[in-house]
């Protein structure tokens, strides 16, 4: 088993690639980038050199240390608003399958409300009413994940509920909660592992665009989304400022659909060699 | 080779887009100006807001007197005045042959209506508090009109030309949507969200305006500012926001840079009434941490003029106070030290939209932090700047411009925001009044500024540029702003050749189509309904019923808690809590919460979306107009997502797990990765900066035939690819699964050739689970694409919602959201419902 995960080459290059951002985002956090992040109007848009090898911004901030500083953030905000998400949307997918009735009814209709939001547009009014902000980013990224995690959890759930085991352990008198958590949320965990990976990319992407629009991260904390939207208007002067931030967005979300992706798949041959 | 094939596409492109595009009528004598901001309404004598008075101030209105480009007050309606020895009786001599647009002639009665409007208890005119003097206003005859004051007043004639005291027709049916004067241009249309068409008044007293036609642009950032300019469908820019490119426009031959100055005095607002902040020796503090002549570099590109206490460079009674408190952060920590600081302390910073502020912010609060100050920044919407920080005084620290000329009259208020009070200084204010003779004026003007300097009320940061771009044969546009306002009288083309960027013309649009498309899908449910039973109908109908309910409270309560009030951002600085009462009483917002939304909910059910409060139009009209822009680019782009993931996906699938299946893969994988905004930057750097084949943002409007399209290309390339990929691999998926059934086996067996057996036998079953997944997409596209709406300047539904919530013009969100969330169940329904026809096993149990 071990083997085979060493030799899934894109497992283990993104989910490197994944651990250096981090390190790399703890590392600019700790003060050691400060020099870097500081705005010094002395070196103000310059070309990248061996000095800055990915330029620097309109303020003198030099950009491969501010998209360093910008990656726990990102990560950050995503990896939280997922799992928050994940935490109240799998216990609730599972309870409905278990009772079923019509609660499951109800919040399957609650589901269904939140899902016809258009989720960037409800992201910005409750950015707007909370005021923005990494708490308030993560709760409105955090709305549409949990809607995501019920089903999935519900719609395993439900097919697992027919089988026998599940029948039994009824039989043997165990509560929904026990039914629940000891026999369902194991056999669900794998796709939601995989589904978590998924929803994360996607999370970055809602959260680098709330800070794009200028609601999510605040200076003077850096984000890619509002490197991006800082560099717009410097496009035809210096076009580093635009491909850099972006392209270190777009590797994290490809190094996390790469991820979900050889997971699926080592997690689907692993039960196959169970049902074997 | 490779040259010319690209050259191909973007001919065929051109092509495409010219094709059926109507002869471009291009006489001279238009213009297209762009203006950074849209009013919220066009009357001045309610509103504050600049970009009113951009568009009307001496082009549509007219006041008594007029102020010229220095500053100096002219002549306009009233010919001439005289002024009693004693300072307290004007008289005004009005023109002669004066008529307004709608052909009544201009009388003295007109000019007295407005001022008594303007002066009365409850007028809600910004300028209320200078006409506090006038004791009465007499109209002995036609022609003449007598101002008697309480006291002197010297300032009278400027302040009567002020743009918040024009004259208006008495009998104009509604000024805030169609403004009525007697100026050289009169008003001819305002599309919402897009711009506001002035046509010249050939009836004018005075020599008539050279142009024909003038049309103000809304361009909301800098971005399509840069992008309208560089593509020429803006030919001038009165205000440009990015200073940062000005030094590109500089050098392009096209275009004229001129830099003037304005009447805004840029500045680090200070809390006086909050501690540390009423200790003077912290205020002072906080003037010598800044360094100005930075900030002007960094977030002004250098462009503004150094200020040091609240007063115009330009003026004659300027005093330059810059030096009274030098950059040095060393003496700095000493003044915090001796106030009892040396360990710091943690303030908030609260910066409102404008470029200007937000850089200034960023800059400043780096600089705070070198003298131990902890700053925190919160960007706000200007409707949370004027609620929060100017309303509720609930601020440490912001930056913001005050663009009123001759505001030193703010710093004598005891209610206003800065929280300042200093008797001395009021008590020379309001002595100023009663001062005629210039010099003994000018030195008492001085002795303000220096009380203000020596307070260190606020830190005073640079004079606001006036920034301005124009096409070189353009003349006769204004270097300096005395006053807000765009003045196009003198303006006029240099060479006829010049014919100036084309002027979207008038789109007239009805309601017709909507109701169509809705009777057909009524019908449609109907036939449906017959087909599949209605008991399934109706409880799928309950249920979206209920859907929609659900929604309209969450969308209701959401907005309800929406900070800050769209009252006092339509009513700006100057409002009194009186006007803004009125206000929303006349908007319904007093009214409880609970009859707010059952009023809502019942004009809904009445098929009424209500109005919006900022425009004042039917909701439903904003929606039809973005709708054009919003529902082709979303069609565009399902439709270039369908073109390219089709022939993708049946490469892929021809020969599965081969090469050609491989390298798709790996594409559709790293097309998803790519967040659509930052390929729309991407697509904008190459083919607009570098290659110069599409423009980079904005939207001409549909009168300009399918050339219009050409600017809806890279959107919708920027939403299709990601799109695609999504496409792609779901029929890649889907056909791969078909293409292990039996009937494929069956058709190779006859001897179907591989693609006649992918495309006659695979392909029409695999499209049937990516049809269901595109029209989520259209729905994602229509309302979803709010971002790449911002990234190209496109008005589209996204940024009409957005746009709302900065406004808060709560009946806008509310009714364009639950009109999206209709939208989206009605799709989910009718995609259910289609499954259910095709498919009789998903048929429910209720049938039986």
């Amino acid at each position: 088993m071990r083997l085979r995960l060493a030799r899934s080459g894109t497992l283990v290059c993104s989910a490197l690639l994944l651990g250096l951002m981090l390190v790399a985002g703890v590392v600019a956090l700790s003060g050691l980038l400060d020099s870097g992040l500081s705005i010094d109007l002395s070196r103000r848009l310059l070309a990248p050199s061996t000095m800055h090898l990915l330029g620097t911004d309109a303020l003198g901030r030099d950009v491969l240390a501010q998209i360093c500083a910008g990656s726990l953030p990102s990560l950050g905000i995503a990896g939280l608003s997922v799992c928050l998400g994940a935490v109240l949307g799998i216990p609730l997918g599972l309870m409905t399958a278990v009772r079923g009735g019509s609660i499951a009814e109800w919040i399957a209709r609650a589901n269904d409300v939140v899902f016809a939001f258009p989720s960037l547009l409800l992201a910005v009014l409750l950015t707007a009413s909370l005021g923005p902000g990494i708490g308030t980013t993560v709760i409105a990224i955090a709305v549409f994940n949990v809607p995501v995690f019920a089903r999935l959890a519900h719609g395993q759930a439900a097919v697992l509920m027919r089988q026998d085991f599940i029948l039994a352990a009824r039989m043997s008198g165990r509560t929904h909660t026990a039914i629940a958590f000891d026999h369902l949320l194991p056999n669900v965990a794998g796709l939601t592992v995989v589904q978590l990976a998924v929803q994360m990319s996607l999370a970055i992407v809602a959260e680098s665009g709330l800070s794009y629009v200028g609601l999510g991260v605040q200076p003077p904390l850096p984000s890619w989304g509002r490197m991006l939207a800082d560099a717009q208007t410097l496009v035809g002067i210096a076009p580093w400022l635009v491909t850099f931030p972006g392209a270190a967005l777009a590797s994290a979300v490809l190094a996390l659909n790469l991820l979900a992706d050889g997971m699926a798949k080592h997690w689907t041959r692993g039960s196959r060699q169970v049902a074997q | 080779m490779r040259i010319r094939s690209a050259d191909y596409v973007r001919r065929l492109l051109l092509a495409v887009s010219l094709l059926l595009a109507p002869a471009l009528a291009g006489a001279s004598g238009k213009v297209v100006v762009g203006l950074p901001l849209e009013p919220p309404h066009l009357d001045p004598s309610s509103t504050s807001a600049e970009a009113t008075e951009d568009i009307v101030y001496g082009n549509v209105y007219e006041g008594l007197t007029r102020i010229g480009e220095n500053g100096e007050t002219q002549s306009a309606l009233a010919e001439r005045w005289t002024v009693s020895t004693d300072g307290r009786h004007y008289v005004f001599f009005l023109r002669k042959g004066v008529r307004f647009h709608d052909g009544l002639p201009l009388t003295s009665r007109d000019v007295a209506l407005t001022l008594e409007h303007a002066r009365r208890a409850d007028s809600v005119n910004p300028l209320h508090g200078l006409l506090a003097p006038i004791d009465a206003i007499h109209t002995p005859d036609d022609q003449t009109v007598e101002i008697d004051l309480s006291r002197p007043a010297a300032d009278l004639p400027f302040v009567l030309g002020l743009g918040n005291l024009v004259i208006m027709s008495p009998v104009a049916v509604d000024p805030a949507v169609h403004p009525v004067g007697t100026g050289p241009f009169r008003f001819v249309e305002w599309r919402k969200g897009d711009a506001i068409v002035l046509k010249r008044n050939d009836d004018y007293w005075g020599p008539p305006a050279a142009l024909e036609q003038v049309t103000f642009r809304i361009m909301p950032d800098a971005t399509s500012a840069l992008a309208g300019l560089l593509a020429g469908d803006v030919d001038a820019y009165p205000n440009f926001p990015a200073p940062e490119t000005l030094r590109q426009l500089e050098q392009d031959p096209r275009f004229a840079v001129v830099v003037g100055s304005t009447e805004g005095e840029t500045l680090l607002a200070i809390n006086n009434a909050r501690p540390p902040f009423d200790d003077v020796r912290v205020r002072r503090a906080l003037a010598h941490a800044v360094d100005r002549k930075a900030i002007i570099q960094g977030a002004m590109y250098g462009y503004g003029t150094p200020i040091g206490s609240h007063f115009s460079p330009h003026d004659p009674a300027y005093l330059d106070l810059t030096d009274r408190y030098p950059y040095d952060p060393a003496v700095a920590r000493k003044l915090l030290a001796d106030a009892g600081l040396a360990a710091g302390f943690s303030v908030t910073l609260r910066l409102p939209p404008p470029m200007y502020a937000r850089r200034s912010g960023e800059i400043i609060a780096s600089q705070l932090g070198a003298i131990g100050i902890r700053v925190r920044i919160e960007n706000i919407e200007w409707a949370q700047w004027l609620d929060q920080v100017f309303k509720r005084h609930d601020f440490d620290l912001t930056v913001v411009s005050h663009t009123e000329p001759r505001d030193y009259d703010i710093y004598a208020r005891p209610d206003y925001y800065f929280g300042y009070h200093n008797i001395l200084y009021s008590y020379r204010y309001s002595q100023l009044s009663y001062m005629l003779d210039a010099e003994q004026r000018r030195l008492a003007l001085q002795d303000l500024q220096r009380q203000l300097a020596d307070d260190s009320v606020n830190v005073w940061l640079f004079e606001l540029p006036k920034l301005g771009v124009w096409k070189r044969g353009l003349k006769g546009l204004w270097r300096e702003a005395p006053v807000q306002g765009s003045v196009m009288t003198g303006v006029h083309w240099e060479s006829v050749s010049d014919t100036g960027a084309h002027s979207p013309a008038a789109h007239g649009g009805s309601t017709g189509w909507l109701w169509l498309a809705l009777a057909g899908l009524a019908a449609g449910f109907v036939s449906l309904a017959r087909r599949i039973g209605w008991r399934f109908f109706a409880n799928r109908s309950m249920s979206l019923a209920a859907t929609l309910l659900a929604s309209s409270i969450v969308v209701f309560t959401l907005v309800q808690i929406l900070p800050g009030d769209v009252a006092s951002y339509m009513m700006g600085m100057n409002a009194t809590p009186e006007a803004l009462q009125r206000l929303r009483a006349e908007l319904g917002l007093d009214l409880p919460i609970w009859r707010q939304y059952l009023e809502w909910i019942w004009a809904w059910c009445r098929a009424d979306f209500g109005i919006s409060y900022t425009y004042k139009v039917p909701v439903l009209d904003l929606v039809r107009e973005r709708l054009s822009v919003s529902a082709p680019l979303a069609l565009l782009a399902l439709f270039l997502a369908a073109a390219i993931a089709l022939p993708t996906a049946l490469a892929g699938a021809r020969r599965p797990g081969r090469r050609m299946d491989r390298v798709t893969a790996a594409v559709a994988q790293i097309g998803l990765a790519v967040p659509n905004y930052w390929l729309g930057l991407l697509l904008v750097l190459f083919f607009s900066v570098y290659l110069g084949w599409f423009p980079a943002g904005g939207f001409p409007g549909w009168e300009r035939g399918l050339l219009a399209l050409h600017h809806l290309w890279l959107p919708a390339f920027a939403l299709a690819i990601p799109q695609a990929c999504v496409l792609a691999r779901i029929l890649r998926t889907e056909l791969g699964f078909v293409l292990e059934q039996d009937f494929i086996r069956t058709a190779r067996a006859k001897g179907a050739g591989e693609w006649r057996v992918l495309w006659r036998h695979a392909l029409p079953n695999a499209l049937i689970p990516t049809l269901t997944v595109m029209g989520l997409q259209l729905s994602f596209l229509l309302a979803g694409a709010v971002i790449i709406e911002t990234v190209f300047a496109l008005p589209g539904i996204g940024r009409l919602i957005f746009q709302a919530a900065a406004q808060r013009d709560l009946m806008v969100i509310r009714s364009v959201v639950l009109l999206l969330v209709a939208t989206v169940v009605c799709v989910n329904l009718g995609v259910e419902l289609l499954w259910a026809l095709i498919d009789p096993r998903l048929k429910p149990r209720s049938r039986t």
